[in-house]
């Protein structure tokens, strides 16, 4: 069993009003899509058949307004973390244009990692192709105005969030985690990687 | 004694024939039963079939349907690869639904032999009445009898497969090549039919969002 300590939430990190606006804006007439898992073996993506939560790119207008919040929230975390040698501070370089999460009742994220190597060969058909390793990943939580959709890690280490919360831990095996099932509402989330 | 040791090499298109949700068959009918009262959508004269109610689905009917089904599509890909290792899978990025029509099929109603555009064309039946499987199982002909999806590869030979047929059932869904020939015999029962069909193309992906620099300032 793993020990779950190496995260941080950084709270109120996104203004409410921000929240607000951008749900109201990604919900406007905007292209979501069922989320995809890959399938390294065959290299393809594909969709389970029930309980897929949908997923929209960010526009250049919102990435505007959230880049300078995700960039301080990674920050937050590099501090923290920073170790005391030239070669083991500021540890990520960039990070990836966030992803929008929709959970609608009934949705879920299944229990994964984020050492996602094949967003990040610098050559991946199907992704956008960045150069690097996942090292850090984000959850940033615009509402919390729902039921269900607890954030678990490793089956055991349930967080709670409130809307503005933004989470970020290592992206690698030793933090599996899930999104539980929506059971009334709606949850709007967005997720992005450090590298 | 010792079973011999042999390959099998597959040839020809690659068929897929799957189920799709119930919920999504009912949900495709109700969208499919509000084109028949709404301008533009009679689909005739861009089909093959003598059928009298075909109509094309919007935009957002598209994007319904590719949003429940791409699973299903996916599925495909991943049999075709692993069965043919046909090299445009390899290059695929995306699959597209570009076109997409609902047939509402009469007695006496078809579709003669004809292809479709894109790369990957399919035919799904949200709605099969029993009655079109007792007439079907009732032909004592030698033929495939009334009611039946045919799929055609080339000219008959002897010992060599060059054709499928079904009698398709609510929520059959059929996945194959847009050039593969392919046609449905009319029926006599006084029944309605409804089948959506449609055609899929491999696309890149256009968007390549840049990655953001840290700022530790």
């Amino acid at each position: 069993m793993t020990s779950i300590k190496d995260y941080i939430v950084v709270k109120n990190a996104i203004p409410e009003k921000v929240c607000k606006d951008i749900i109201s804006n990604i919900e406007k007439d905007k292209p979501w899509e069922k989320h995809w898992w890959y399938d390294s073996v065959h290299d393809l993506k594909y969709t389970k058949k029930t309980k897929e939560l949908d997923v929209l790119s960010i526009t250049d207008e919102l990435s505007k307004i959230l880049n300078p919040i995700v960039n301080d929230a990674y920050k937050d975390y590099v501090n923290k973390f920073n170790g005391s040698g030239e070669n083991t501070k500021n540890f990520i370089n960039f990070f990836t244009p966030v992803r929008f999460n929709r959970y609608d009742v009934g949705t879920k994220m299944r229990k994964h990692f984020d050492f996602i190597q094949s967003i990040f060969d610098g050559q991946s058909r199907f992704f956008i192709p960045y150069k690097g390793i996942p090292i850090l990943s984000l959850v940033g939580v615009l509402n919390d105005d729902y039921e269900g959709g607890e954030f678990v890690f490793n089956d055991n280490h349930t967080l709670k969030f409130s809307a503005g919360d933004i989470l970020i831990f290592p992206s690698n095996f030793m933090y599996a985690h899930e999104v539980k099932e929506i059971t009334k509402g709606k949850r709007y989330s967005f997720v992005s990687w450090g590298f | 004694m010792k079973d011999d040791e042999y390959k099998f090499y597959y040839w020809g298109p690659y068929l897929y024939h799957t189920k799709v949700p119930n919920e999504i068959g009912t949900e495709m009918l109700r969208r499919g039963e509000l084109l028949k009262n709404k301008k533009d959508t009679d689909y005739r004269e861009m089909l093959a079939g003598d059928i009298r109610h075909e109509y094309v689905f919007s935009k957002e009917d598209r994007k319904y349907f590719t949003m429940n089904t791409m699973s299903l599509f996916n599925s495909y890909m991943v049999g075709l690869n692993d069965w043919s290792h046909v090299s445009k899978v390899l290059d695929t990025r995306v699959l597209k639904v570009f076109d997409l029509w609902i047939n509402f099929m009469q007695p006496n109603e078809y579709n003669p032999p004809h292809t479709h555009d894109g790369d990957l064309s399919f035919v799904y039946f949200p709605k099969v009445p029993k009655e079109l499987s007792e007439e079907g199982n009732a032909y004592k002909g030698t033929g495939s009898g009334p009611g039946k999806l045919e799929f055609a590869y080339g000219e008959k030979q002897t010992m060599v497969v060059t054709g499928h047929s079904f009698l398709p059932e609510t929520n059959d869904l059929f996945i194959f090549p847009s050039t593969l020939k392919h046609f449905v015999y009319p029926y006599k029962s006084n029944v309605e039919r409804v089948s959506i069909s449609g055609n899929i193309n491999f696309e890149d992906y256009k968007g390549k969002p840049l990655p953001i620099p840290m700022n530790y300032d």
